[in-house]
Parts: structure tokens; sequence; C-alpha cells
């Protein structure tokens, strides 16, 4: 089954300082990144996921957000 | 022997060929503009670009019948590509690939490399969002870090003595680390790296996806049965699933299809009863990186 991780932006705020998400998913499917092009330092990061087929529901990303910014589907 | 090494070893392996850390090396293939280039983007490379699109669930994509299979190809020769930086491009990692090595060829890298830096680990920045100072970067690798404060540990990027960075892989690799060697690009060598699987991002997509950004080692792992007494301490060690310890025989198996030759368990083996054998011994394994 194809599962689908959102991550609702307005929520998290700055994954950096948080990354609770990327440190508790056991095959490491978080990835953080800088949306921004051309900054070199760029202040604006984000959590996005990638290798989503690898997602086993594990449902602990859920559980360990503290602002509710994720969900599966 | 791998094809690098029939390319650019000069008779000997690959990464143990002075010339491949050479700085007229690095300009001929213009190994500063492309590592600030792919080390910039380096998140958003891995995120989008690799895959062409996106990375979300390539495993669909790669399972389209004969589609997949090209896309899949397509992607692994990126890797590879040996072209003048006009015709490569960072923003895939073209010319980037890696190779696992054991500790002792991995101190033999040390003692041709100029300057040794420790840095932080992008793929561990990326995937964990912590800093892991583990990287060891050379030359036109070493220049690019102060641009890009992200790889600059929290004390500082330190410059390591040849004898203090040979420790230091040494612990590397005591703890469980897998030593890489990297191309950055082709043929210029920029790092010899401390990975593990899942947080590093080629180890991820070779194991995971089957695309060669990185290779296996020149050794296979072979297990001396009259020296092993069954003390299981090596059964944990394998990152390849190569290595099985059979409760049965008391002992470990190691499959050498599977064997990326990364040695760690040799170092971890109370008994000195596994060793490491040349690639080439197998003849089977010939096509096998
Ligand atoms: S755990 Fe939630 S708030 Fe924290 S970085 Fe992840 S998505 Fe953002
Ligand atoms: S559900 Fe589990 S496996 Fe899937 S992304 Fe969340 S933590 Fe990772
Ligand atoms: S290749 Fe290995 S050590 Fe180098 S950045 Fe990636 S995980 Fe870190
Ligand atoms: S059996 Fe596993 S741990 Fe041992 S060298 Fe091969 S890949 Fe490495
Ligand atoms: S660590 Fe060495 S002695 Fe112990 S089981 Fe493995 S091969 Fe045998």
């Amino acid at each position: 089954m194809k599962t689908d991780i959102i991550v609702d932006y307005d929520k998290c705020g700055d994954p950096r300082e948080c990354k609770k998400c990327l440190q508790i998913c056991a095959p490491a499917l978080f990835l953080l990144y800088s949306p921004d092009d051309e900054s070199d330092d760029p202040d604006i990061w984000r959590v996005d996921v990638a290798f989503t087929d690898l997602c086993t529901r594990c449902g602990d990303c859920v559980e360990t957000c503290p602002k509710e910014a994720i969900t599966l589907v | 022997m791998c094809e690098w090494c029939y390319k650019h070893g000069a008779g000997k392996k690959w990464y143990l060929n002075s010339k491949n850390y050479l700085e007229e090396t690095a300009e001929a293939v213009g190994a500063h503009e492309y590592i600030y280039e792919l080390w910039k983007h380096f998140e958003k490379v891995y995120l989008q670009k690799i895959f062409g699109i996106s990375t979300r669930g390539p495993g669909y994509k790669f399972s389209i019948p004969v589609v997949g299979r090209a896309i899949k190809w397509y992607i692994s020769s990126w890797f590879t590509k040996e072209k003048p930086l006009k015709g490569r491009s960072p923003r895939r990692a073209e010319g980037h690939p890696g190779q696992v090595v054991p500790l002792g060829d991995a101190q033999q890298v040390l003692e041709l490399a100029d300057p040794i830096l420790k840095v932080n680990c992008a793929c561990r920045h990326m995937t964990r969002g912590i800093e892991d100072p583990c990287c060891l970067a050379f030359g036109a690798l070493a220049e690019m870090v102060p641009k890009l404060p992200r790889y600059i540990p929290e004390r500082g990027a330190e410059q390591l003595h040849v004898d203090e960075a040979k420790d230091f892989v040494e612990k590397m690799n005591r703890g469980g680390r897998v030593n890489t060697v990297w191309f950055g690009p082709v043929p210029y060598i920029a790092a010899l790296c401390s990975c593990e699987y899942p947080e590093c991002a080629a180890t991820r997509i070779r194991l995971d996806y089957g695309l060669n950004a990185l290779y296996k080692g020149e050794y296979v792992a072979k297990v001396d049965f009259s020296k092993c007494t069954g003390c299981g301490t090596c059964a944990s060690r394998c990152q390849f699933g190569a290595l099985t310890f059979t409760d049965a025989m008391n002992r470990p198996f190691i499959d050498a299809w599977k064997c990326y030759g990364c040695g760690l368990c040799v170092t971890a083996c109370p008994e000195g009863a596994i060793e490491m054998v040349d690639r080439t011994a197998f003849p089977a394994l010939k096509d096998e990186w």
C-alpha cells in the first residue's frame, strides 16, 4: 500500500530546532532541506518525506511530533 | 579490480593512485566548482534531482515494467559519468560515486591525501538533523567547507595530521562505521567517509533501489572455521546482510555475493578468524561491484 506522509508547514515551524521526526523514524525516511535555491546558509529549512514506499506506517512520527504537523494518508 | 582501477589506478587500486589526489587533477575536472555546487544543494540534489522528478516512492516508479528498468539504468549511469565539468551536472551528482574500503586501505588513502579536514557528515545532517564530524575531506572539498557553514563542526573544522586521521578512521571502523572513499568528481578523490545504513544517502539508494552510487569494495570476507570459536561477536556487524550467524552450527557464514568488503566483521573478531580476500579470487564475482 502506498503511504503519503504529509507535513503541515504552517504548524511545523523550524525543523532544525525540533527534528523529532527525523530522529524517530527507524528507516530514516525524513529529509531536512532548504527550499531556497540561492542562499548558502538558509534560514528556512523544511522536512520532507522521501522514499515513502519504505514507510511501514509505524506511526512513530505522528506520535512524536509536538505540533501535530504530520498526517499519514 | 574494478573498472576504475583499470582507468585511473595506474596498475594499483584507483584510490591508491597518488595522481587522483593532486591539485592538477582537481583543476582538470573542475572539482572546485563542482564540489561547491553539489554541496551547496546537497539535500535538494538528493531529494529531487537524483530521481529526476522526485524521490517520492521511487520503488513504484522502478517497478513499472521496462520503463522502470530504463530509468534505473539511466540514473545509475550518472554516478560514473566521466566528462569535463561542462558536460557533467553537479545537480545530479554526476561523477560522484563512492566505494567501500577496508580499514587498511582507508589508512593508506590518508597517506596520499592533503590536507585532511574533519567535517560534518552531509548525509546525517540531512537525514537526522545532527552534526556528526566523521567525514575526512581532502583538497578541493576541504576548501569548500568554510563557504558552507552547515558542514563546519561546532568546535570548528579540524585539520588532522595523517597519524591522527589513521587513528580516527580506526575508531570509526571499530565503532561499526563503514569506511568509504569518494570521487569528487571522477577521477579526483575528495573524501574518506564513515558511513552507516540507513543514514548514508548512497548506501540507502544502493541497497534499497539498486542504484550504483556506492560500489562494493575490492575484497570479500572469508571465515577460517578452524580459528572460529563461535563467540558470535561478528553477528551484529554486517550492514549489508552478508553475514549470518547460524545457531545450529555455532558459526558465521558469509554470502560472498552480498559482501561489500567493508571488513567490519574482521575488526570485530577477537580470534582473527575472518580475513579479507581479494575479490578476484572469486571468479564468479568478477562483474559484481
Ligand atoms: S516533529 Fe513535527 S514539528 Fe518537529 S520537525 Fe518534525 S514535523 Fe516539524
Ligand atoms: S510512519 Fe514510521 S516508518 Fe513511516 S515515516 Fe513515520 S516514523 Fe517513518
Ligand atoms: S557518504 Fe557517509 S560519511 Fe559521507 S556524508 Fe554520506 S553518510 Fe556521511
Ligand atoms: S561480511 Fe559484511 S561486515 Fe564482513 S566484510 Fe562483508 S559486508 Fe563487511
Ligand atoms: S567473531 Fe570471530 S570467533 Fe566469534 S563467531 Fe565471529 S568469526 Fe567466529
